[in-house]
This record gives C-alpha cells, sequence and structure tokens, in this order.
C-alpha cells in the first residue's frame, strides 16, 4: 500500500504560505517532446525523436483564500516580475519530495473575488525545477 | 564607543531565498536593537536572572559578570564566546524555551530586524529554523555577550568605557 500525495507545502520567498486544500498543481519543467516517424520506404519505419526546448519552463499553480492578507501577498509577488523563488514540497510515509522552482513569476492577470468562498488563482512560470 | 552590530559566521551553511534565486548562507550580520523593540528587555530580564540564578550567590555573581565581561566596543570580540555564554544560560534556573522564542522574536521585530542574511535578506522564521541546533546556540550566546551583557553592565554597577 502506498498513500497518495495531497498535503503538499508551499514556500513563497522563505515564507510557508496557507493555500486551498487540493489546489497545488505542478509539472516538472521538462517540456514537450515529439516523436514522430520517419519513413525509409518498403515499410521500414525509423522514429525521430526532438524536444521543444521553447517548452522547458517550470510551471505550477495554487489557490489562495481571498483574505487581505494574501491579497497583499500575491499583489508583492507580482510586483516582484520573476524574482521569486517557490519551493513545494510534500511528505508521506514512502518519502519525501521537494520542488525549488528558482526566477519564477505570476504570469495570469489574475482575479480577486470578494466572495465568501472567493479564491485567488495563482499560476506561475520560471526556470525548470530542481528536484530532491 | 558600544558596538552597535557583529558578524557572525555560521558553521552549517543553509540556504536561502533573494532575487528570485536560492543563495547558501554563511554569515549573519547582527544588529543592535532598538529601543523600540520589547523582545531585548525580556532577553536582559532573563539574562540578569540567569546571572543571578540563586539569591545567596548574588554577589559573588555581580563581580563574576564584571570580571567576565568587560564591555565589547567596535571592532573588538568580547571576552566570553557564544558558546560559554550559552552554557552559563543553560546552568541557570531560566526557561531556555522561552528564551530562545523571545530571542527568535526579536531577531524577527517586523519594525526592527535584526538579523540580515549574507546583506541580502533579513531573516524569517523558515530561514532561522533551517539553522543548525549548534549555530542557533552560539548566535544566541554571541548576541548577549556582544549587546546584552554590554547593556547590562551599567545596571550592574559597572561604569560604561569613555
Amino acid at each position: 500500500m502506498t498513500t497518495q500525495l495531497s498535503d503538499p507545502g508551499v514556500e513563497v520567498n522563505d515564507v510557508r504560505v496557507g493555500i486551498v486544500p487540493n489546489s497545488v498543481e505542478f509539472d516538472e519543467g521538462m517540456g514537450e517532446q515529439k516523436v514522430v516517424a520517419e519513413s525509409a520506404g518498403d515499410g521500414v519505419v525509423t522514429q525521430v525523436f526532438s524536444n521543444n526546448v521553447e517548452t522547458n519552463l517550470g510551471e505550477f499553480s495554487f489557490e489562495l483564500r481571498a483574505t487581505l492578507p494574501n491579497i497583499a501577498l500575491a499583489r508583492t509577488w507580482k510586483a516582484n516580475g520573476n524574482q521569486n523563488v517557490v519551493v513545494i514540497t510534500g511528505k508521506t510515509p514512502e518519502g519525501s519530495l521537494t520542488r525549488t522552482y528558482q526566477q519564477v513569476a505570476i504570469v495570469n492577470n489574475y482575479k480577486v473575488p470578494p466572495t465568501a468562498d472567493g479564491v485567488i488563482k495563482l499560476q506561475w512560470k520560471g526556470n525548470q525545477p530542481s528536484a530532491s | 564607543m558600544q558596538k552597535t552590530k557583529f558578524e557572525f559566521k555560521l558553521t552549517t551553511p543553509f540556504k536561502f531565498s533573494s532575487g528570485g534565486t536560492v543563495h547558501e548562507a554563511e554569515r549573519l550580520l547582527l544588529k543592535e536593537a532598538s529601543n523600540s523593540n520589547e523582545n531585548f528587555a525580556r532577553m536582559q530580564q532573563a539574562f540578569i536572572r540567569a546571572i543571578f540564578g540563586n539569591a545567596k550567590k548574588s554577589k559573588q555573581a555581580i563581580e563574576d559578570s564584571q570580571q567576565a565581561a568587560p564591555e565589547a566596543t567596535e571592532g573588538e570580540k568580547p571576552e566570553m564566546d557564544g558558546e560559554a555564554m550559552y552554557l552559563l544560560l543553560l546552568a541557570s534556573d531560566i526557561d531556555i524555551i522561552e528564551f530562545k522564542k523571545y530571542f527568535r522574536a526579536m531577531l524577527m521585530d517586523k519594525e526592527d530586524p535584526l538579523c540580515i542574511i549574507e546583506d541580502m535578506e533579513t531573516m524569517k522564521y523558515e530561514t532561522y529554523a533551517k539553522m543548525s541546533r549548534q549555530d542557533t546556540d552560539r548566535l544566541i550566546g554571541e548576541y548577549i555577550a556582544n549587546f546584552i551583557m554590554a547593556s547590562s553592565n551599567p545596571l550592574l554597577g559597572k561604569k560604561s568605557a569613555p
């Protein structure tokens, strides 16, 4: 039996952030690859692999409750441009996971819903993460 | 002139974020607390209690503290190092857990942050937690030796250096 990772921690610029549960999503920044066929005739097909380095960037997102301190935090991070470091960590009985994203920026024009259950969705983009 | 800052070298470096990248911290700059930093007074009170410890020995304690801790001046190292000072606290009756909490709160005072990492970032709770236990204990001791003891000497009856 193994355990699903479901309760990750998020640190932005060395400050632990309270996030909306189940809202974190991240990629490994390894981008998109293509495998296409090349025909040599007589039914011989070989494979061509390509790595689209344009997509080799780290992306992740999470949501914050629309509280005044969180609104202020999001605004500060947005104003920082790509001068942010975000660390996503997770732990299960099987082990732990850390992804460190450097030079990341909030890339979406996020909305702040001033409602009882309002959340701010932040989408980030930056360098490929380092893993440990 | 009384010291207003000192540099602290870490024996175990830790990672911290600044300007969008991760750096390794090897040294900290510690500043003297301003008058508005209330946790300084708490630390000072706990330190005086540690010195006096046993009321029966208070006279000897005053003499000892005066001999052991000449006031540190700019560019000078205090005679008692951080480890010795921390040991003095451990040997006393003060609540070391509370003392450590005051110390941490004092360093991270919002109006008066006292600890700068590599001249780049102020110390935060999360970065403080990354410091090794040994470095943390030594830092507490050195802060006391450099600032708290120096500011307590006049209260203990020793005149400040001219």
